[in-house]
């Protein structure tokens, strides 16, 4: 059964890609990871707060292009799933708080931005390379992960989510 | 040698003529010697509290490819030095400012260069490495793991060659068909192997592709080492690519080495290789003739418009409050804010100019 159920899982990740796009794939690394940062508005977020809630964490900087390019999906998937249980944390791989925010402004991107300036979480994330995106289930587990740009908003990212918010905080 | 009689080699060089045989059939010890300065001038321009800054110093051991003639630097309102790395003797120059003094280091580094060209052919009688030195090359970096999904690569690619110098080849080869030079990567990229295998995330730059090289040897027991640097000349040898002078500030590059025993250090730049193909002349077909030369030449020769910083990773800055940095190569600051990104001008302000020295 367990096997099956894995094969299932495998499956469903490797068809939540378009041709070209980069796929969502299984996480095998350490099953819960730490994010403690500052947002962009100076307080303070914590990914242990968002339990209940499935999270896209997505690592990001402005000078990467596919990063740039995928932002708006993001907000399509988040603004689809408003009011259900489910957050965006867009992390913003070693830039200062100014050039963010002026890009934010510039690009008019609405995400709720978590700085890591240090890329001291990059690190503890095994970010080796962006755009860099996690998915973390309601218990905190990170269950995906995807390295290179893709479109969040298409139907099979929807799916998998919707998935993940029904197991719930306490599958 | 002493810096008199060094200088009166390297003018020799400059009666030379100005370009190097395109059939680049030099000798290690018959290619002419050239003397550079390469100034840095580094300006944090919104520090905050105590400011440090470190930045490389030219490598301190002489190699039959680079010698450092010296060091002056200078941290008005503040105080500064060089250092040895005690791991793998990076030289560093270190300056600290207390709150209200305008950060400012300039630091000139000299030395003399000549080409390199290792003869593949026929094992020769080169120095042999000592047996420590040796160990340090072997070893996983944070980086750079030996094992796992890297060895399992490296033991696909060198399948059924028997010498180290073939399995070197196979890897050389290997990344030059199978990686690309990835314009998007910033700066000359991180290096992170580990990432790059299990991902097969093939793009990339100099510090990326090199190291892929670094990784995928040591993972033979190959001793080998990335080469942190930065251009200092344009190429003598046509390829527009491949050269930077004047100001050099973004000229930063790695190549890669590896020993063989009786051979030495032989260098190698399958990073450089990808790099003609991405940017010559806008672009060059993998056969074109001018990729072909290079990717010959690369295995086994350098030409040495470029000065060498050292061979370090995971190193760890003198008095720093961070963590250790994955290679230095670019100036490194730090601020009562933390580190500051060296690519990120608006903050961290730096220019780096090289001239040739005519005796």
């Amino acid at each position: 059964m367990m096997v099956r159920l894995a094969a299932a899982a495998l499956l469903a990740a490797a068809s939540l890609a378009h041709a070209g796009e980069a796929q969502l794939k299984p996480w095998r690394g350490k099953s819960t990871l730490e994010l403690a940062a500052s947002s962009l508005e100076g307080a303070k977020v914590d990914l242990r707060d968002y339990r209940g809630r499935v999270v896209i964490v997505n690592f990001w900087a402005t000078w990467c292009e596919p990063c740039r390019e995928e932002m708006p999906s993001l907000e399509r998937l988040r603004d689809k799933l408003a009011g259900r249980p489910f957050a965006v944390l867009a992390v913003n791989y070693g830039e200062s708080r100014e050039k963010v925010a002026k890009f934010l402004e510039h690009e008019m991107v609405s995400l709720p931005v978590v700085l890591d300036t240090q890329k001291e979480v990059a690190r503890d994330w095994d970010v080796g390379g962006l755009p860099m995106t996690f998915v973390v289930d309601a218990r905190g587990r990170v269950r995906y992960s995807v390295f290179g740009g893709r479109d969040w908003s298409d139907a099979g990212v929807r799916g998998l989510v919707e998935r993940l918010m029904a197991e719930g905080p306490h599958a | 040698m002493n810096r008199r009689e060094f200088l009166q080699v390297a003018s020799v060089g400059m009666i030379a003529p100005a370009t190097i045989p395109s059939a680049y059939a030099f000798t290690p010890d018959a290619a002419p010697w050239r003397s550079f300065e390469v100034t840095t001038r580094i300006e944090i321009l919104k520090p905050a509290g105590v400011t440090r800054v470190w930045i490389p110093a030219p490598l301190a051991q002489d190699t039959r490819y680079q010698k450092s003639i010296g060091d002056t630097f200078e941290a008005v309102g503040g105080t500064s030095g060089i250092i040895t790395e005690q791991r793998y003797g990076a030289g560093i120059i270190w300056a600290e400012w207390p709150a209200g003094v305008p950060p400012v280091l300039t630091h000139v580094g000299r030395f003399a260069t000549r080409n390199v060209a290792v003869d593949l052919s026929a094992i020769g009688d080169a120095k042999r490495e000592d047996k420590a030195t040796l160990a340090k090359f072997v070893r996983a970096t944070e980086y750079m793991p030996t094992d796992g999904a890297v060895k399992e690569l490296s033991d696909d690619i060198v399948d059924g060659q028997r010498t180290n110098l073939n399995k070197a080849r196979a890897i050389y080869e290997w990344i030059v068909d199978n990686t690309y030079r990835d314009p998007e990567t910033r700066g000359c990229g991180v290096g992170n192997i580990r990432f790059m295998v299990e991902n097969k995330a093939w793009g990339g730059k100099c510090a990326d592709l090199n190291a892929l090289f670094v990784a995928l040897a040591r993972a033979q027991g190959i001793p080998a080492r990335d080469v942190y640097g930065i251009r200092v000349a344009d190429s003598a040898l046509g390829y527009k690519s491949l050269g930077k002078s004047g100001n050099i500030s973004k000229a930063q590059h790695c190549r890669a080495e590896f020993y063989i025993d009786g051979l030495g250090w032989i260098p190698v730049d399958p990073a450089d290789v990808r790099k003609v193909i991405l940017e010559e002349d806008g672009g060059k077909s993998p056969d074109d003739p001018m990729v072909l030369a290079a990717r010959k030449r690369l295995f086994g020769s350098w030409e040495m418009n470029w000065l060498a910083y050292n061979f370090s990773h995971d190193i760890t800055l003198p008095n720093s409050s961070r963590g250790p940095l994955a290679f230095l190569m670019y100036p490194q600051s730090e601020t009562a804010e933390g580190r500051l990104d060296s690519l990120d001008a608006d903050n961290f302000k730096y220019t780096i100019t090289s001239k040739e020295i005519v005796a």
